[in-house]
């Protein structure tokens, strides 16, 4: 597999192995197994000194929700972690299966064939669980409302709908220039997107002036 | 990725269409009686549960149970989980229908 997905996992944690290099586990969530690396050195760089450890709290038998890249390594899939933690509240067991059904429904629901250059300003691929936007400000240009739904569209997504203290605005604006570099999108005019959003009140400032959240939905 | 032996969410009136195959399930503890762990269902309907933790659980704990279906209402554990006291079994319930329904093909 040559593309690298972000994924999240709830589970039980199972053989869990420590070396010096990094801490390897099965996670058996009652669908299947799947084998998950935590390297040591993604402990320090990512999560200073608080999280390291991290891997020392969790034991096997233990629920774990785990936050990392799947991997394809010879034919076999395994995740390479960058958070793992316990789980204190079970009801997040439930919540997590429900959440897989949601994200299945959202990737399988039917899209609107949108070719990128041709969209109208009123023809959005708003997600049907969404609220709409507001109509667009008479005389915006056109590329402002663009980049102001795709800035929406990344706080709508399940994965950022289900982090407690939201997105960080680098974050939404390393996501968009990834996704849409034929826009040129220009880190300003995200950050504008952003206020935009959050002056309408579609979006919430979290823990700080850069984190944000959804306020439609989760 | 091993995906040869999945634990099929189940209520009680679930469970019966899963004997003899690896089920998981929450349910209410009411008693223990020498080993053996009899508790609610999330569809309100009596369970027993043999094996798993021999410690026992707190009585009104939520307990989820992993392990074989062996009869209509009883269950052979291989892992118990504490859920503690505060779990939403109504939401519980929800998820076992929709895993045993339109969505069982995400679950096993």
């Amino acid at each position: 597999m040559g593309v690298c997905v972000q994924v999240k996992l709830l589970g039980i944690m199972m053989n869990k192995i420590e070396r010096v290099t990094d801490v390897s586990f099965a996670l058996d969530d009652g669908t299947g197994r799947i084998n998950v690396n935590r390297w040591w050195v993604l402990c320090s760089l990512v999560n200073e000194t608080s999280d390291t450890n991290e891997m020392a709290i969790v034991q096997n038998g233990m629920y774990v929700t785990i936050r990392g890249s799947l991997k394809g390594f010879q034919g076999k899939r395994q995740v390479v972690a960058y958070s793992v933690r316990p789980v204190i509240d079970f009801n997040e067991v439930t919540l997590h299966y429900l959440e897989c059904i949601h994200v299945h429904l959202d990737n399988t629901r039917p899209k609107a064939n949108t070719v990128i250059g041709t969209v109208t300003p009123n023809q959005n691929d708003i997600k049907g669980f969404q609220t709409p936007l507001t109509n667009p400000i008479p005389g915006m240009k056109f590329s402002d409302n663009e980049i102001q739904k795709r800035v929406l569209d990344v706080f709508m997504e399940p994965a950022s709908l289900v982090r407690e203290q939201g997105l960080h605005i680098d974050e939404v604006i390393r996501r968009l220039r990834f996704a849409t570099e034929e826009y040129h999108l220009k880190s300003l005019s995200c950050r504008d997107a952003i206020s935009y959003h959050n002056d309408l009140g579609h979006i919430y400032s979290t823990i700080d002036d850069f984190h944000f959240k959804s306020a439609m939905n989760g | 990725m091993d995906t040869s032996s999945p634990a099929v969410f189940v209520n009680a009136e679930l469970l019966k269409m899963h004997v003899g195959k690896r089920v998981r399930t929450v349910l209410q503890v009411a008693r223990n009686e020498g080993g053996v762990m009899v508790g609610q269902s999330t569809d309100g309907q009596q369970l027993t549960v043999k094996g798993g933790d021999p410690k026992g659980f707190a009585l009104s704990h939520y307990v989820e149970v992993i392990g074989i279906a062996d009869g209509n209402q009883s269950i052979r554990a291989e892992i118990c989980t504490d859920f503690g006291e505060r779990f939403d079994a109504v939401s519980y319930n929800g998820l076992c229908q929709l895993a045993n329904g339109k969505y069982k093909n995400l679950f096993l």
